[in-house]
């Protein structure tokens, strides 16, 4: 036993250097883009490595003013929220229309929906500007939110697998005093599923707020740039300033870093979940 | 009351279905205690349709339009101008060298960052499964790149890896690497080392995640009967975890293929496609077709071959998957 804590302790004396110099490797991109933000363009060149000797706030001032990022900001919000609430619905009625119904064509119904993974926004993009031109909601907010509120198949996925390990005496018990689907649907269902939509609309929330393409090719007015589109713009008109792009960087990557640091727990739950067969 | 769901990303694939024993208990009771299945059709319908509506709308639509736009030469201007071309963009795909050369190098992209992300995610789960100190705030602060935006992530090492102002050439200076303290991002021969190793650093901790979540479920027993069968730490998983990491591991690179084949961002910010076509991939140059060139039909015919190979690509790993060892 002794030898095996001796072992043990070994192992963890050797495998902490490396776990470290992997975890500064991830880090540290990061950390100096963080850093770098309150650092002017000067000082940056000066020293790269250099940490800030003070708190310089000019490029967070510039990056709302000059970069418009506050309105960047305001235009991801605003799609981000509606798409996600927008697709919590849809996902949660049909999740339950797959774990609770049975009708014919349900299998191949099932693997058109999950058809949706294997498809590149790429691909849809080009028909998807002709589209959206036709209805003439090129660099609206409906062209993105439209475009979103497609993506169900993740949290089809996931809510279907939720209700359907919902013990069988709970929904027996409620049709038994006489429930019908709906009412069993947004009584039950709901509040039950809390943990399911919260870990889906986590990743829902991830996966627009950083969405590039879409974005990219439907919003032909600046003023309706979202943040990732943004950065991008700062990067490209605004190349010799570094010390704005930090801050562009800073203010598109703090809120998911926050909201994962949050909700973690439902990141993570998310993830094992889908690590783990059936 | 159980909190943890049956979700399977196997599922994802499109040949397999999740139905065993107790859905069809399920159905079977359903059916009995429903009454006429007209009532629970609609209710169904129901359910559905408002998922499906724009399922249908923003991501299937799309998807034919670019499917039939593939087969016309249309510049993207009039719709009255389209004209149907039969396979001629296809038979331009068999003659544009850039296109070989984009499909050349999303393979090498796909193998390579694969390849490094999975080695490298196996390994620190491996280790981190020892039960390490501190290891889940450890894998908190790897799986932090998967929460940044493609652009972010793309912006951030484009500015760190310029030869003049970032902080990766003097890196490489000073731990004596001299060879690599160059503009990496710049030249031909390293550009795309380069894009793989920017993604092995996105998804390295999503990886690991994913490997960890499955060592967590192996009986402890297990292990244990190793090791009172004298086995040492690496006979330990050798013989007992990887076997039982099989399935895992041929999920993860299915999803990762996929996922890989679809790479776009990255290459869009960082190089463009540059220098010269040396990092060109097949969504960066199906865009360049159809919003720069003007020449949406063979654009769109560049992105149907690719989800075509995607969904082979899908096909043939799924029938190869190694069945699960309980």
């Amino acid at each position: 036993m002794a030898s095996r804590t001796l072992n043990r302790t070994i192992f963890i004396v050797i495998a902490s250097p490396f776990l470290l110099f992997v975890g500064a490797l991830v880090l540290y991109p990061v950390v100096w883009m963080l850093y770098s933000s309150f650092k002017s363009t000067s000082e940056i060149f000066a020293g790269v490595f250099a940490l800030p000797k003070k708190l310089f706030l000019g490029n967070y001032r510039q990056v709302f003013m000059v970069g418009s990022m506050g309105r960047y900001f305001l235009n991801s919000i605003l799609v981000t929220v509606t798409s996600v609430v927008g697709l919590l619905v849809l996902v949660a009625l049909e999740g339950y229309a797959f774990a609770m119904f049975n009708f014919k064509g349900k299998r191949v119904l099932y693997i058109f929906v999950l058809m949706g993974f294997m498809v590149p926004p790429q691909a849809l993009v080009i028909s998807g500007f002709q589209l959206m031109s036709t209805l003439h909601l090129l660099s609206t907010y409906p062209a993105l939110i439209l475009t979103y509120l497609s993506w169900s198949s993740f949290g089809v996925l996931v809510l279907r697998g939720f209700y359907e390990s919902v013990p069988h005496e709970l929904t027996d018990a409620a049709r038994i005093d006489g429930a019908g689907h709906w009412r069993l649907f947004s009584t039950i269902m709901v509040s039950l599923a809390k943990p399911a939509l919260s870990t889906v609309g986590i990743f829902y929330t991830m996966w627009i707020y950083n969405e590039f393409i879409y974005p990219l090719v439907y919003m032909q007015r600046q003023d309706m740039f979202t943040i990732p589109l943004g950065v991008m713009f700062l990067n490209t008109k605004f190349i010799t300033n570094w010390g704005l792009q930090m801050a562009g960087l800073a203010v598109a990557t703090i809120p998911p870093v926050i909201i994962y640091f949050i909700f973690q727990k439902q990141f993570v739950r998310g993830i094992m979940a889908g690590a783990l067969k059936g | 009351m159980a909190t943890r769901w049956p979700l399977s990303l196997e599922s994802a694939a499109p040949v397999l279905t999740v139905s065993g024993p107790a859905g069809v208990c399920m159905r079977t009771r359903f059916m009995r205690s429903k009454g006429a299945l007209s009532s629970a059709g609609f209710a169904a319908f129901l359910f559905l349709f408002p998922g499906l509506f724009f399922y249908v709308c923003f991501e299937i639509v799309p998807l034919v339009g670019t499917t039939v736009l593939s087969f016309t030469n249309w510049n993207g201007f009039d719709f009255r101008q389209i004209k149907l071309s039969g396979f001629g963009n296809f038979s331009e795909i068999t003659k544009d060298h850039v296109f070989w050369l984009s499909l050349l190098h999303n393979v090498i992209f796909t193998a390579g960052s694969l390849t490094l992300r999975l080695g490298v995610a196996l390994m620190l789960a491996l280790i981190l499964d020892q039960s390490f100190p501190a290891a889940n705030f450890i894998r908190g602060v790897y799986l932090l790149p998967t929460v940044l935006s493609l652009v972010t992530i793309g912006v951030t090492f484009k500015l760190a890896l310029s030869p003049t102002l970032g902080f990766i050439v003097p890196f490489f200076k000073a731990i004596g690497l001299k060879a690599l303290a160059i503009d990496n991002l710049g030249n031909s021969k390293t550009v795309m080392q380069t894009l793989v190793l920017i993604d092995t650093w996105c998804g390295v901790g999503l990886f690991m995640f994913l490997f960890t979540s499955k060592l967590m479920t192996i009986n402890q027993d297990l292990h244990e009967a190793a090791k009172v069968s004298g086995a040492n730490v690496f006979q330990d998983i050798w013989y007992v975890t990887l076997p039982l990491l099989k399935a895992t591991t041929a999920m993860i690179m299915l999803i990762g293929v996929i996922e890989s084949f679809k790479i776009f961002p990255t290459v869009y910010i960082m190089t463009n496609g540059g220098p010269w076509h040396s990092s060109e991939v097949l969504s960066s140059w199906a865009y360049f077709q159809a919003f720069t060139a003007n020449r949406v039909g063979y654009g769109s015919s560049i992105l149907f071959v690719q989800l075509i190979i995607t969904v082979i690509f899908a096909f043939i790993q799924t029938k190869y998957q190694p069945r699960e060892i309980e």
